[in-house]
């Protein structure tokens, strides 16, 4: 006994434990920051140290060629004794890391935890963040399937469109002018080393920070912040009201984690790992990949930009934003941190999750994707085809066909992209019809040159049909001179057809 | 009071931890977690299971179930029946040029392999094709040589057809330039064969009031739904027909002859149309092919090896 009390006295006395507990853990805190507000960066911790792990575990049986990679996952899918649970906890750690990350950030924001003193705290917090999405990117490529594959490809393609150094900086991302072997090894040496160190090395300094400059205090409302009088101030809060970090203010963060620890075991568990989804085939027309739900948001802005502002917000939109986080501490250094007497902070967030969840959501259901299995796989609602001419049936089949389901529903199955045809007589007349078919427009292509008179003639029979049963078909409101222009009424009429209208 | 008597109640927490524990240990041993990956994903080029592929490739327009959908119905034990098991494989390789059925092959620009298409017709014939008893023979397929006379065939339609598809009648017209510039004159001739007994069109049995149909009958009443087409749409429908024959005599020792070997179907690689109409001609029996059928059944469900 006097032997092991000797050995921890000598190893004290070398390595100053005692010191660095009193520094670090022991340190005083505000008694109000013990709240249940102040979690998050604990839970972020917390998930980087699950990733750390779970990553390490994961990397003896991963093989990050281009060859094995999808192999490998799929081995531990399903041959590796609970290799899939290893993934699942990966992955959802991932999941965890950058929602607490995000709650953290709109803590300390709505907190003003940013203001003077701790504009360095905030600054390495961001770059956290930076990183954190880094690593959420490059894991996304480990999976080496066909999300990977093509997040990859909208990277490049995102990255070749900045002037001047774009060609050389896709040439240096991916390793090569192409997507191959190298560009594996080298998101596999960002993900695994470099990242992750960066990571340890800033979350060392953001700790630091905190200590050295101490947690902020529960704001109050009408306590401004004065650079003259914050750190007196604080001083007097610690020594009035200060506590140490443990025991006194750890139990929630202590709490909250386990229960971080808790749920992520439990989605590891019950929803399991994401994909591989499969292998990473460019030929494989039928990829509909999509990123983690992290980038959904940002892969639905892009779907959803104009073209011509594309190049615009790509680069200034993620540009500014980084910036104005850069600049915040010290445009707001000082005032009022309390967010009831901060209205316009409380509407930037609201503004903030509202546009990416709503983006994001857009980019989960992603309605502007043409599902190209349904003109093949989605049937006609029997009810549609029940009592219908040869020739309405026949223009279903033209439908089908020609692939006008990949893009208007019928019955809610089929694409979004162009409005649902259930009612469409309703809406359409039939000349009117015959000129949508064969013009377009509308953000419909033009489909006169791939469709005979014929089929035009029952397509359009068909879609005349579509409407509900107690309502009347649309009507031409123009006068009845009007109602069929020549052209028009030429199209429609069955004189015969020349054969040149074939292939 | 009342809290602590519930307090007191949970005492014997012994049991309860060791029964919890028990059943979950039980549990993780026993039954898959939810979030366990099920089976690795099959590339789409390596589905062979036939409901799979008939859902994703064909049920869009030949109905759910191979009825009730606008194209042509499968699930039909007549239709297969009449049908030659080589000429149902060609349809799929090489669809109908001209109309709405396009080819499924690799080789033809369509998405699916060889082994495929063969799951699919075997899939097909072993499904929804039924021994059919036929008082009579089935007229042939193809109705190769025979001649259809049009005037006579205008009469028969009158006779036949006029109440459902004349003018203003309840199902509607079919002598149109539209629709018979959509419909080849094989598309016809089966149509008036095996009916749409999904929608309520009889077949070539009960059209004319209980009197069959003769091969001449329904090559006349083709003749003169086909006279109403507008010139030029034949030729190009007899031009694709050509194209695929040309081709399909340029693979006939490849794979095709190869699958139909397999298939068992006993007709030879061979699958122009002239040797069709004679494999399936008129009095060939039903029965015959169906057990012929039956006994390569087995081996046919599995697939290729």
């Amino acid at each position: 006994m006097n032997t092991l009390k000797r050995i921890a006295v000598w190893l004290d006395d070398r390595l100053h434990l005692t010191a660095l507990w009193a520094s670090s853990a022991g340190h005083e805190v505000p008694a109000s920051s013990g709240s249940w507000w102040y979690v998050f960066g604990s839970a972020t911790l917390l998930c980087f140290v699950i990733q750390v792990i779970s990553g390490a575990c994961l990397a003896f049986v991963y093989i990050p060629s281009t060859n094995e990679a999808y192999t490998s996952l799929q081995y531990l899918n399903h041959v590796q004794f609970w290799g899939w649970y290893l993934r699942g906890i990966h992955y959802w750690g991932s999941n965890f890391m950058v929602a607490f990350m995000s709650a953290h950030m709109i803590q300390v924001f709505l907190f003003g935890a940013y203001k003077y003193p701790r504009e360095l705290t905030w600054l390495s917090g961001l770059f956290l963040l930076l990183c954190t999405l880094g690593m959420a990117f490059t894991g996304q490529v480990m999976r080496w399937d066909q999300d990977a594959y093509w997040g990859l490809s909208i990277g490049a393609a995102i990255l070749g469109r900045i002037p001047l150094i774009g060609g050389g900086l896709v040439h240096l991302v991916l390793a090569g002018p192409i997507i191959a072997g190298e560009t594996l090894s080298r998101f596999f040496t960002l993900h695994v080393f470099i990242i992750p160190g960066l990571i340890i090395a800033i979350v060392g300094m953001h700790l630091r920070l905190v200590l050295a400059k101490g947690i902020n205090e529960y704001p109050r409302p009408g306590h401004r912040v004065r650079r003259a009088t914050y750190d007196a101030e604080y001083a007097e809060i610690i020594r009035k009201e200060g506590v140490p970090f443990v025991p006194q203010a750890i139990d929630k963060d202590l709490i909250f984690s386990a229960v971080t620890l808790v749920l992520i075991l439990l989605f590891a568990l019950i929803v399991g790992p994401k994909g591989p989804h499969g292998e990473p085939n460019p030929t494989l027309v039928d990829a509909s990949p999509r990123p983690d739900f992290y980038f959904l948001s940002l892969f639905a802005a892009l779907a959803l930009l104009p073209d011509w502002m594309e190049t615009f917000v790509m680069f200034l939109g993620p540009a500014l934003a980084i910036l104005i986080l850069i600049a915040l501490p010290f445009v707001a250094n000082t005032g009022e941190k309390s967010a009831s007497r901060r209205p316009a902070a409380v509407l930037w967030v609201i503004l903030a999750v509202l546009t990416i969840v709503t983006l994001a959501w857009f980019g989960l259901t992603s309605p502007w994707s043409p599902h190209m299995t349904a003109w093949s796989g989605d049937p006609i609602p029997a009810v549609y085809l029940k009592g219908r001419t040869p020739l309405e049936m026949h223009g279903a089949l033209v439908f089908q066909n020609k692939q006008c389901r990949n893009c208007h529903a019928l019955g809610g199955v089929g694409g979004e992209r162009g409005p649902a045809l259930d009612a469409v007589a309703t809406r359409l007349t039939a000349p009117e019809m015959v000129r949508q078919v064969i013009q377009g427009g509308g953000n419909m292509p033009a489909y006169g040159k791939k469709l005979t008179p014929a089929e035009v003639s029952a397509l359009v029979a068909f879609m005349q049909t579509l409407r509900p049963q107690a309502t009347p078909p649309s009507q031409n409101s123009a006068p009845p001179e009007n109602k069929l222009p020549r052209d028009v009424a030429q199209i429609l009429a069955p004189t015969a057809p020349s054969g040149k209208h074939r292939p | 009071m009342d809290v602590s008597a519930r307090k007191r109640s949970f005492q014997p927490s012994r049991s309860w931890i060791v029964l919890t524990t028990g059943l979950l240990v039980l549990c993780a041993a026993a039954c898959d977690p939810p979030g366990k990956p099920g089976p690795a994903e099959i590339a789409p080029e390596n589905i062979v299971d036939f409901q799979t592929l008939y859902g994703q490739n064909c049920a869009a327009c030949h109905g759910a179930d191979g009825k009730n959908g606008p194209g042509r119905i499968i699930n039909d034990p007549l239709y297969l029946a009449v049908l030659p098991r080589d000429t149902l494989r060609q349809i799929i390789q090489y669809g109908r040029p001209g109309t709405s059925m396009p080819a499924w092959d690799q080789r033809e620009g369509g998405p699916l392999s060889p082994k495929q298409i063969n799951a699919l017709v075997n899939g097909i014939e072993n499904n929804w094709a039924k021994p059919v008893h036929f008082a009579t023979a089935f007229p042939s397929y193809t109705g190769q040589g025979t001649t259809g006379d049009s005037g006579r065939g205008q009469k028969l339609f009158l006779r036949d057809c006029f109440a459902c598809h004349g003018p203003g009648a309840r199902v509607g017209t079919v002598t149109g330039a539209d629709y018979v510039s959509l419909v080849t004159d094989q598309m016809l001739r089966t149509s008036i064969i095996v009916g749409r007994p999904d929608l309520g069109m009889p077949d070539y049995r009960f059209l004319n009031l209980g009197h069959v149909l003769s091969d001449q009958d329904i090559a006349d009443l083709v003749a003169f739904l086909s006279s109403k087409r507008p010139a030029g749409i034949t030729a190009m429908y007899e031009s694709a027909q050509n194209r695929i024959n040309e081709s399909q005599s340029g693979q006939q020792g490849g794979s095709t002859g190869q699958h139909v070997n397999e298939s068992g179907s006993g007709q030879g690689g061979v699958l122009t149309k002239g040797n069709e109409g004679s494999g399936t001609g008129p009095g060939s029996p039903r029965q015959q092919k169906n057990e012929g059928n039956k006994s390569t059944g087995s081996s046919s469900l599995g697939g290729p090896k």
